[in-house]
């Protein structure tokens, strides 16, 4: 018996048919009743130690999957654009603030995160958790997301270098106090004393917080003609760039900011929670060489912390069954023994101010000073806008010119920005 | 001819047009209108009209991407032609290992010649600062594509160079002409379609450039200076989530890449 098409067609046929049939009838893995998205490799260790503990008190069985903050990202919007598919829908998911303010373009009753409000009020939660972390997840009163932390910020700065150098940092109380004592540092050791970004504005943004300046707040009001952000700016590019400059970019890729404060190219960082946790990770023979401080401020009324990132545990809006995810959620970010796993794992101060006295470190004696920094649909252009005024200050020192005229520059900068930012939130505004 | 016969050639086609529809037609109909809107979450659209189209970033990321273009097309195409002329020439030994050294930087890819990149420029070698400084960003983008992709230009000029006869440059010489002459009147026009083509291909790479600065810079570089419209594109679709806005980008790439395109092609077609 022959086959027309050829011996290899035939082959080919019968391969793509058995391997067909082999996925048809294969039996249907046993997956969990309930699905947590997380996207940090630490969070879901921790809530991997404590969770069979929730499947023996409901008989749910729950997985903890890790998709990677970007993956996550993408499959939450897909689903939240096709609210009719409750197809993979997660029980709980995590949020990082960056990713928040997408999610909050939508009117409050569209958004696809559920509010919790009612759940946090009737559960007894709601005023023990830090009022300043609710902020980034809240629109038009409604919390759409459980805050896990608070990262406070502190200088972390290699103490035998300065030492050695002849310079107190104790001593400092200013950021302009600050940039004087790492001249002196640079003059003896011939490097540079701080690793600040000249390129982004994470660390600007830090300043600005300190000085309770969110550059869009909660009403989507502009502050960009505050004359405190100028100012900012403007001591915060004579730190990166021109005669004065005190700050290196940190070296690119997992790591790299911690091996520059490793080998000496800085000897100083603005460190939040997390951040020491990799310096513990990266470069642990450090750690002795350490010191930490409160930032220095610009004037009095300015915290002496910040904060970079937060982590917030919400409900999808089409998750199959809200009071089960919520009774999830309570026991992941609520209960005592999750938030000691979280921060045994992560070092991540907890958003619950009760923890604190158990901490003993800088970070927790600092927690309740964390400025309030609110998310909204444009936060991030709003981020982009003062990306572009920095890098005009930063190329304008670098041309060379007069620094004493930087902050009237900023100033017109701030203000065109802000048009644009304007007009943003003008298209954007969307009649109920 | 019969009613039925006529008809039978639609019928043919109807499945090939039904799917066409559904799913070329209806999207690019749908997109085109989607980018007059501001859409905010799966239900809330708003009339927009053209006021997608003038925000600053997106300028921002226009020009970026059109230097980027002209700055690859005005390096890329001169390098690959001098690399494909010396390997074209005898005097020049190991050609095929010469041809295949060179061409082989194009079979890495975007990606992993950003991450080659950014390993290699990461500590500022020279002490530039090709990865933290706006002012050197073009140029490291620049970089990383020329590496990448002169061996690919090489390898179909130096097809196009083998085309042209020998006879040609033999009468040229008769004609007294000296090599700057054969090289324009005979090389050049003996390769201009190949070069037309090869701009039509850059302009085309460099409106679609996404992976290489986004990978290379973790974003859109120092002062937004890697911004290209693509990954504006991406950035607004998934980012901040406005499909609308998303849908004006891609379709003024279009018109800009259509307008482009039709130049090149008529320009060469006359000089052909």
């Amino acid at each position: 018996m022959t086959f027309g098409p050829g011996k290899s067609v035939l082959l080919l046929t019968i391969l793509a048919l058995a391997s067909g049939m082999a996925i048809l009838l294969r039996p249907a893995a046993r997956g969990a009743q309930m699905h947590v998205w997380v996207f940090d490799g630490d969070d879901q260790a921790a809530y991997r130690s404590v969770v069979g503990q929730f499947a023996r008190q409901t008989g749910e069985t729950v997985a903890i999957d890790l998709l990677g903050l970007r993956p996550l990202d993408l499959r939450l919007v897909s689903l939240f654009m096709s609210p009719g598919s409750k197809a993979d829908v997660p029980d709980l998911v995590e949020i990082e603030m960056s990713s928040m303010g997408k999610y909050f373009r939508p009117p409050a009753n569209e958004i696809g995160l559920l509010p919790l409000n009612d759940f946090l009020r009737q559960s007894g939660y709601l005023p023990q958790i830090a009022p300043s972390r609710l902020a980034p997840w809240t629109k038009d009163g409604e919390i759409f997301g459980v805050p896990l932390d608070m990262h406070p910020v502190t200088l972390t700065f290699r103490q035998d270098l300065f030492t050695q150098a002849g310079v107190n940092l104790d001593a400092v109380t200013t950021w302009p106090q600050f940039q004087t004592a790492c001249l002196q540092y640079q003059k003896y050791w011939r490097r540079s004393a701080i690793e600040l970004d000249s390129a982004q504005v994470d660390d600007l943004a830090m300043m600005l917080l300190q000085r309770h300046i969110n550059l869009v707040d909660a009403q989507d009001h502009l502050h960009f003609d505050d004359p405190k952000v100028a100012e900012t700016v403007a001591i915060y590019a004579q730190m990166v760039a021109g005669p004065n400059r005190i700050g290196v970019d940190p070296t690119p890729g997992a790591g790299g900011d911690c091996r520059d404060l490793a080998d000496g190219t800085a000897a100083a960082m603005m460190t939040p929670d997390w951040k020491y946790q990799e310096i513990m990770r990266y470069e642990p023979q450090i750690l002795h060489q350490l010191k930490m401080r409160p930032l220095p401020i610009f004037q009095p009324g300015d915290a002496p912390t910040s904060t970079w990132g937060a982590t917030m545990m919400g409900i999808p809006r089409h998750a199959k069954d809200p009071a089960m995810s919520w009774k999830l959620l309570q026991f992941l970010a609520l209960t005592r023994e999750c938030r000691q796993a979280r921060f045994a794992a992560t070092g991540a101060i907890s958003a619950m101010p009760q923890d604190w006295n158990g901490v003993n470190s800088l970070f927790a004696r600092l927690a309740d000073q964390v400025p309030s920094r609110c998310v909204t649909a444009y936060t991030s252009e709003a981020q982009a806008a003062l990306t572009l005024v920095l890098d005009r200050a930063v190329t304008y020192l670098r041309d060379g010119q007069n620094p004493a005229e930087l902050q009237a520059a900023c100033a017109d900068w701030l203000r065109e920005a802000s048009q644009e930012i304007q007009l943003w939130i003008d298209q954007g505004r969307i009649s109920p | 001819m019969t009613r039925r016969h006529r008809l039978a050639p639609y019928l043919f086609l109807s499945p090939a047009l039904l799917l066409l529809c559904v799913f070329l037609l209806w999207p690019l109909a749908r997109s085109l209108a989607l980018s007059f809107y501001l859409t905010a979450g799966p239900r809330t659209e708003k009339f927009v009209g053209f006021g997608n189209y003038r925000f600053l970033i997106f300028w921002l990321a226009a020009i970026n991407t059109a230097l980027f273009t002209l700055g690859f097309l005005l390096i890329q195409i001169p390098l690959s032609l001098a690399l494909a002329m010396l390997l074209n020439s005898r005097q020049t030994r190991a050609r095929s290992l010469l041809r295949f050294c060179f061409f082989s930087t194009y079979l890495c890819g975007q990606v992993f010649v950003a991450v080659i990149f950014f390993a290699l420029l990461g500590h500022h070698p020279l002490n530039v600062p090709w990865l933290t400084d706006s002012r050197w960003t073009m140029i490291t983008l620049l970089l990383a594509a020329i590496w990448l992709s002169t061996g690919y230009a090489m390898v179909f000029l130096l097809a196009a160079l083998s085309a042209v006869r020998q006879e040609l440059y033999e009468a040229a010489q008769l004609d007294g002409a000296g090599p700057w002459t054969s090289f324009r009147h005979v090389t050049l026009t003996g390769i201009r379609p190949m070069l037309a083509f090869l701009i039509l291909v850059g302009t085309i790479t460099g409106f679609q450039l996404f992976e290489l600065p986004y990978v290379l810079f973790q974003g859109p570089g120092p002062g937004y200076r890697a911004l290209t419209i693509v990954m504006y594109l991406y950035s607004a679709g998934f980012d901040r989530g406005d499909l609308g806005y998303a849908s004006a980008i891609g379709w003024l790439m279009v018109l800009v890449l259509g307008f482009v395109a039709a130049i090149e092609l008529r320009l060469a077609a006359e000089r052909t």
